[in-house]
């Protein structure tokens, strides 16, 4: 298909750019087209992840963080394209707050933020061509900031959510026009400044990808790169650098990650130090790995029997109470009588559980187990064609759906 | 287990579509090339359900896709699964090792790493529980 070819070719072109880029792409105005990449790039179900789409706001690009946000990632990419030109046409922003590309009253839900966002950028203009005239530039903003800050914190989209609590602010770095202003503000102002830099600093945002690139360790800083803003405070009797102040909030950042890891895997609530949790983290992926390869080898004698009570394998509590049958199974050829309704149920769980069993795909399972249970030995073929049909019925029924869709 | 949440029914629903596909299709190779095409389908399967967000989940889909349009899917394919699954093999320690390990994990900074090393392992025990539970019940009904 030359759709997919073409999709193909600026896939690979986007796999550099998605990786360089942290989730923020000036040239993503074609969030369309990166959901034909996401439609495209996969042969199960093409449309399942527009589908998805609609739930779980998929996109094929991403901000790098757990974003737990609700709002979908297509709406932030798209709405950071105005935020991008809203920063660079700085000049248009000085007319006034209310002078905003519509499309950011959707980004918070506030137009108040857009106004204070507004404001801040010119203001953030402002300090950047004068450093030193940043007291009378923060004279009209100092007021409203305050009751501002958390809202603005918590509006921030999934840039730097990690568990949710919102205190996850990070300053990757800082420019060095507003370093002098940053220390002035951090002691001073809440996050409001870095809210509003966080605007003006997304399209700064390739270049740090750029150069952390090369797969740096986690001490290292990009100095020129920087990302999304957040407030940090300097603690009593700590460097209030900069550079320091991003290290540090860099550091936490990934301890918290490691301490999640920690949790996930087992064994490893007492391992203290990085470098033994890194090695116990890859033994265990490894182990992992190897026992997908295992079981895939068990499977692969498996003979083909299709079982979709996808419920009761993941619950398991099927298979132990009916140990020694086959209910939760399916269609197996020693079949007993009491296993039947069992069955049923099982099918009908399927038939809800999945989302794609039409009606007539149970009736057709149930009827096909009728069959089984009537004559074991000589239906058992024709049961076994039933099951496929009712496979590809299953599969013609999503296929449609994603047609709809 | 606990509750299925909908991104492990989804895994369960396609691993399982995969293996009757692979059943179907191949029930006349050797059982060693359908244990990798299973194993293929069980990371893909994985990929999809975990959705595109994931740098890893993009990474694993494409490198399965390129693989199996080369049409010489085992040889790299192998490599890395043996890189991945060989017995006490010492790939490397430290961030190397781990952005080896995980899909895609090469062309991200550290903390991103750390983040998709834990949703990637979150998706590898389903998905290997699912493995086990299908394993298990194909052994009740006495076919494995």
């Amino acid at each position: 298909m030359s759709k997919r070819d073409e999709c193909s070719i600026s896939e690979k072109n986007e796999d550099n750019v998605k990786y360089s880029n942290a989730g923020v792409c000036p040239k993503w105005q074609f969030s369309s087209s990166s959901i034909g990449l996401v439609s495209m790039g996969d042969s199960f179900n093409p449309g399942l992840w527009n589908i998805s789409d609609t739930n779980l706001g998929l996109q094929g690009n991403e901000i790098p963080a757990i974003s737990r946000s609700s709002r979908t990632p297509r709406e932030l990419d798209v709405h950071w394209n105005p935020a991008v030109s809203l920063s660079r046409g700085e000049s248009s922003v000085q007319t006034g707050p209310g002078v905003l590309p519509p499309n950011l009253s959707h980004f918070p839900a506030d137009s108040s933020f857009v106004e204070r966002a507004a404001r801040l950028s010119c203001l953030d203009a402002t300090s950047m061509a004068n450093p030193f005239r940043s007291n009378q530039a923060l004279g009209p903003c100092s007021t409203d900031r305050d009751p501002d800050t958390r809202h603005k914190k918590d509006t921030e989209p999934a840039k730097f959510e990690f568990d949710g609590s919102g205190h996850e602010n990070e300053a990757e770095d800082y420019s060095p026009k507003n370093l002098g202003d940053n220390k002035r503000k951090r002691s001073n102002e809440g996050l409001a400044m870095g809210q509003a830099q966080g605007d003006p600093e997304i399209s700064t945002d390739t270049k740090k990808a750029t150069v952390k690139t090369n797969g740096k360790q986690s001490k290292e800083v990009p100095e020129a790169g920087k990302e999304e803003y957040i407030h940090v405070r300097a603690r009593h009797g700590q460097a209030t650098n900069s550079h320091s102040l991003a290290e540090r909030v860099r550091r936490e950042k990934i301890s918290q990650r490691m301490k999640f890891l920690q949790e996930l895997v087992p064994g490893c609530s007492r391992v203290t130090g990085k470098a033994v949790m890194l090695d116990e983290i890859i033994n265990y992926v490894q182990s992992l790995q190897q026992q997908v390869e295992f079981l895939s080898m068990k499977l692969a004698a498996v003979n083909p029997r299709l079982d979709f009570n996808v419920e009761a394998l993941l619950s398991k509590d099927l298979l132990q109470c009916h140990s020694g049958t086959s209910s939760a199974i399916g269609f197996s050829p020693d079949l007993i009588n009491p296993q039947l309704q069992l069955s049923q149920q099982g099918l009908v769980q399927t038939g809800i559980s999945s989302n794609y069993g039409t009606s007539n795909a149970v009736r057709r399972a149930i009827s096909s187990q009728l069959n089984l249970f009537r004559s074991p030995s000589t239906q058992v073929s024709n049961a076994y064609e039933d099951i496929q049909h009712v496979m590809k019925m299953t599969t013609f029924s999503h296929e449609e759906f994603n047609d709809k869709a | 287990m606990e509750n299925p949440n909908p991104k492990s029914l989804m895994a369960a629903f396609h691993f399982q579509r995969a293996l009757s596909l692979v059943h179907r299709t191949a029930s006349k190779s050797s059982r060693a090339v359908r244990g990798r095409r299973i194993q293929c389908a069980a990371y893909a399967s994985m990929a999809y359900s975990a959705g595109p967000r994931r740098a890893w989940s993009r990474a694993l889909l494409r490198r399965l896709r390129r693989a199996a349009r080369r049409r010489q899917p085992r040889a790299g394919w192998r490599r890395r699964a043996a890189a991945g699954a060989g017995a006490a093999s010492r790939v490397a320690t430290g961030a190397a090792g781990l952005r080896r390990l995980v899909p895609g994990g090469g062309g991200m900074d550290y903390c991103s790493l750390l983040e998709e090393t834990a949703d990637y392992i979150k998706c590898l025990s389903v998905q290997v529980k699912l493995m086990q539970s299908i394993a298990d019940s194909a052994s009740l009904c006495g076919q494995l």
